[in-house]
């Protein structure tokens, strides 16, 4: 199969440098504190954060910063293929732990003693960048929510197909099981936060690719800016204060 | 209770690590990026299970086979799963029953490391297509923990599937090729009939494990216990011997730069392949040890001598080949006699200096005109073939050893028993006989297996 | 959810005046929003608001070989999962059991059996060749967000999504006797087979708070209701069935009579807004397809 064409676009028709359109929607779900969704191309995820608040259970509070609780589920129709198994897969506990591991280190816990901040992420339909489009989507709910973060966390997919780095891989592409690099990134203070690699691959060519996602996290940190800005404008006007 | 106080660290513990790490010294007396002390275990009577010392780590692997019907999506290849079991015993802060996070970490790293980069050939493990494939089992079990389990549990996993022997199986013919109604019977091959076989690894992947201090500038390797409960952040590369990377994993935990990430992963590259070097060091010996074992027991039921020496040459040239192919093919030629030779010298405790490649050609020819030793001519091209085989990465390294001699039975057997016994006593039959003498020293209690074969010698 | 007393008498004298927090009548439903085609993967699939509470239902067609006991049906699969996003402050397998209860629910009021057969879906029409292959339609309901009347706005957004339904045209070629008839589908979606949803029934919960009779109740006067009966009513008012929720106060058979009545009389305005929002959005997809 041909990933990128002799004209240079991809499968669904982009560069291999480009992102798909990104879309950040705020205050979906109406039961929780923040909400969020966030939509790649066709991968679409929800997050929803309630907190910060008394810990559920005493005993797991921690005395000098907040608990951060994660839980990730996918809709039984979120691939397009068969009907997957449902239940807690080992897959989607290691992505609410990256997904938590990324927030613990973005939001200000320490401003919150013995507080509790829960996460809930639900994909609702998986077209590649599912663990990007997760933390972006938590990130978006953690700032819906008003929790005090230390930067913004932006994640993006890279990865290497026809000797090529491409960027943000879709599923057809990230199915060929080439190396794929998912990275999630503090823009203002450029430390990386979050480094997945699957696949086997040079040095070299993992450096190529992940400085690409990193190129992809930077965009997508300011398209998640942008979304948020305008979000915060629109509830400004609503209240009267512009 | 001394374990809860070294996962809970007192401020002044960490401010000393920290303040220690500033001058490049770490509390057990290491510099950053050297690893512990790391000791490998294979046990004598089992094939496919390993025991890893990392420093005070320790954790075992067991590799488990069975022969099942494929899963429906892939009726070409065979499985891998792998079940981690952190024990109270390891640590109180593990809990028992159904695996926790941690438990879960373990265990997708090393999916990610052994299956996800596809470090071990699957179809290699289908037998009949569709109906029965091997489906592998790797139950890695916590010991004790003191520290950077990622690594002990990658190296455990991986040596136990490098030490792993799974029983051939061959199909009858008229099932897969015919076409016809008829199913090939699979039979299973006891390994004393014939020799059980390695899995074949298409490459190794180490894991190795960095504490972050001090916003990722500071950084150790292999951290412990106290320096993982004092670090910001950890970050696990996942490497292979040859520079490549299979994974990487940075759970969390502070950001780094991107340049230092890069950095890390070129040292681990270099690591990986230190690490790897000791690990096939410690199979070698254990290889030769398990040839040896089986000198004694395929003797004893008088197996043909040609089968036997193959064994011993394919089973020593597979495990170089895998990393190393060109070593592989310059090993073959003498490694036959090398192993059996080191195999004697191992059990009887001595380990004494062999001279490697103690057979060449002129030798051979020499000991084809002994009547003693039938089955010597056609081991060296056999063996060529293994390393030819090895060296493509092949999984069958040898091809049905069974159909040897033209000579009767009883003849193999005492041509067996005189090679062994004239090693035993010192009869010098050429030069590698001789260096066989000089590795054995009877003076443990396991001589008596070797006087065993004296009087069938004489 | 935590309430004082003072709350829930509050809420409860409410009721008994007719009056509730957010303004309606007893009778009343929050706004009640449909909207189609919400999933491009999906053979059919709608998205259900009912104030707070938002569920989405994905309809999947898939060719199956029928079951021995009805060799020229297809089939139904429901499943319904609640997201973690929904906020039921249950944890664990809370959220599994949770799924289960309303998936059963759910059941009862599309299929009356397990296989379909009696209810009010034509299973008939899903069968391609009898004994051989039918089409199966795998109902994934999703609750997003729930505050509260979580199982109508499930039953809505059930009937939405298999009114959206497309299944492909399907040619048959060369069925022999014994050797297998192969299949082509008709990939084209404006050739597709609809199915007829008119006889598909809604729930509707009708809760007994004090002495009043209530419909639509949101989390918090749920955590005041007594009994509970969940009737499944079809478009003229008819009882397709009904069932008392599980761990629901017991109930008097005076006031069942009363409830069902009630239920009968609410079910078909609710179709009838229900069938005008897919309607309109069915229209505005069109148009949008032409466009």
């Amino acid at each position: 199969m041909e990933f990128v064409s002799p004209e240079g676009l991809r499968i669904d028709g982009r560069r291999p440098q480009e992102l798909r359109a990104l879309q950040c929607k705020f205050g979906v779900l109406s039961c929780c504190d923040g909400s969020a969704l966030f939509q790649a191309g066709n991968t679409k995820v929800f997050a929803a954060v309630y907190g910060p608040r008394v810990a559920d259970i005493r005993g797991q509070a921690l005395h000098d910063r907040a608990l951060i609780k994660c839980e990730y589920a996918h809709a039984a129709f979120s691939t397009g293929a068969a009907r997957r198994r449902r239940g807690r897969s080992r897959k989607s506990t290691e992505l609410a732990a990256l997904v938590r591991g990324a927030l613990e280190q973005t939001i200000l816990v320490e401003l919150l003693p013995r507080a509790q901040v829960e996460v809930c992420i639900q994909v609702l339909f998986a077209d590649g960048g599912v663990t990007a489009a997760c933390i972006n989507a938590a990130m978006l709910a953690v700032a819906d929510a008003g929790i005090p973060v230390r930067d913004m966390v932006a994640a993006c997919g890279a990865g290497h197909l026809e000797a090529m780095p491409l960027l943000d891989l879709n599923h057809t592409e990230a199915a060929t099981g080439g190396l794929e690099v998912c990275v999630a990134l503090h823009p203002a203070l450029d430390r990386v936060v979050l480094l997945q690699a699957d696949a086997k691959a040079s040095v070299d060519t993992l450096e190529a690719v992940t400085t690409l996602a990193l190129q992809g996290c930077k965009a997508a940190a300011g398209a998640m800016r942008e979304a948020l800005l305008q979000h915060v404008r629109s509830l400004a006007a609503r209240r009267g204060a512009i | 209770m001394q374990r809860d106080l070294d996962t809970l660290l007192s401020n002044s513990e960490r401010n000393f690590i920290l303040k220690a790490l500033k001058e490049e010294q770490r509390i057990d007396g290491r510099r950053p990026f050297d690893y512990r002390k790391i000791q490998y275990q294979f046990p004598a009577d089992e094939d496919g299970s390993a025991t890893v010392q990392l420093g005070a780590t320790r954790v075992m692997a067991v590799v488990t086979a069975a022969l099942e019907a494929p899963f429906p999506d892939r009726p070409n290849e065979g499985s891998l799963r792998f079940n981690v079991e952190l024990s109270p015993m390891a640590s109180p802060a593990f809990e028992v029953g159904r695996p926790g996070e941690a438990a879960l970490e373990a265990m997708r790293l090393l999916e990610r490391a052994l299956r996800d980069s596809r470090a071990v050939d699957l179809e290699a493990l289908c037998v009949l297509v569709g109906q029965k494939v091997w489906h592998v089992r790797v139950d890695v079990h916590v010991l004790d923990h003191a520290g950077n389990l990622a690594d002990a549990a990658g190296l455990a996993a991986l040596a136990a599937l490098m030490a792993f022997r799974r029983p051939e199986a061959s199909v009858a013919p008229g099932g897969g090729g015919g076409g016809g109604g008829e199913r090939g019977a699979v039979t299973l091959h006891a390994p004393d009939v014939r020799e059980p076989l390695p899995l074949s690894l298409h490459h190794l992947p180490l894991a190795v494990t960095f504490g972050l201090f001090e916003g990722g500038e500071a950084v150790v390797l292999d951290p412990s216990l106290k320096e993982a409960a004092a670090a910001a952040g950890m970050l696990t590369v996942i490497a292979t011997t040859h520079g490549e990377v299979c994974a990487l994993h940075k759970p969390g935990g502070i950001g780094i730069s991107l340049s230092q990430t890069m950095r890390l992963v070129r040292v681990a590259c270099a690591k990986a392949a230190e690490v790897a070097e000791g690990l096939r060091a410690a199979l070698r010996g254990h290889e030769t040890a398990r040839v040896a074992r089986r000198v004694c027991r395929r003797g004893a039921q008088g197996a043909d001598a040609g089968a036997l020496l193959d064994d011993a040459a394919g089973a020593v040239a597979v495990v170089p080949g895998l990393g190393d192919p060109g070593r592989a093919a310059a090993a073959a030629g003498g490694a036959h006699l090398d192993a059996l030779a080191g195999s004697s010298g191992a059990r009887n405790g001595s380990g004494g200096a062999l001279e490697p490649g103690g057979m060449d050609s002129s030798d051979a020819e020499e000991g084809s005109r002994t009547s003693a030793r039938p089955g010597e001519p056609r081991k060296l091209p056999r063996a060529g073939l293994v390393a030819a085989a090895a060296v493509v990465g092949g999984a069958r390294a040898r091809q049905g050893p069974s159909s040897l001699p033209e000579q009767a039975p009883g003849d193999n057997f005492e041509a067996i028993a005189a090679m062994i016994a004239g090693a035993a006593q010192g009869r010098p039959h050429s030069g590698d006989a001789l260096d066989l003498q000089a590795a054995v020293k009877p003076k443990s209690g396991k001589r008596a297996k070797v006087r065993k074969w004296q009087p069938l010698g004489t | 959810m935590l309430h004082s007393k003072a709350e829930r008498a509050y809420l409860q004298q409410g009721f008994d005046a007719g009056l509730r927090s957010d303004g309606r009548g007893c009778h009343d439903w929050r706004p009640v929003e449909v909207a189609l085609a919400q999933l491009p993967q999906a053979s059919g699939s709608a998205r259900c608001c009912v104030g707070g509470t938002e569920v989405l239902v994905s309809v999947k067609a898939e060719v199956r070989t029928p079951t021995e006991e009805a060799p020229g049906c297809g089939g139904i699969q429901l499943a319904v999962e609640v997201s973690p996003c929904a906020g039921l402050r249950l944890q664990g397998r809370g959220d599994e059991e949770l799924g289960a209860e309303l998936t059963r629910a759910l059941e009862r009021c599309l299929l009356s059996q397990a296989n379909g057969a009696g209810g009010c879906l034509d299973l008939s029409a899903l069968c391609i060749v009898a004994g051989k292959s039918c089409w199966v339609l795998c109902v994934d309901a999703l609750v997003l967000s729930a505050d509260g009347c979580v199982l109508d706005a499930l039953s809505i957004a059930a009937k939405a999504a298999l009114a959206d339904t497309r299944i492909p045209l399907v040619e048959v070629t060369q069925a022999d006797e014994d050797g297998d008839a192969e299949l082509e589908l008709d990939d084209d979606p404006t050739h597709a087979a609809r199915l007829d949803t008119a006889r598909v029934p809604v729930l509707v919960t009708v809760s007994q708070v004090g002495a009043a009779l209530a419909v639509d109740l949101n989390a918090e006067e749920g955590a005041c209701a007594g009994a509970a009966l969940e009737v499944a009513v079809d478009a003229r008012g008819r009882l397709c069935g009904a069932t008392m929720r599980a761990h629901s106060a017991p109930l008097h058979p005076s006031s069942l009579q009363e409830m069902l009545g009630l239920a009968q009389r609410l079910g078909p305005r609710l179709l009838r807004e229900l069938d005008r929002q897919i309607g309109q959005s069915a229209a505005a997809a069109s148009v949008a397809m032409q466009e």
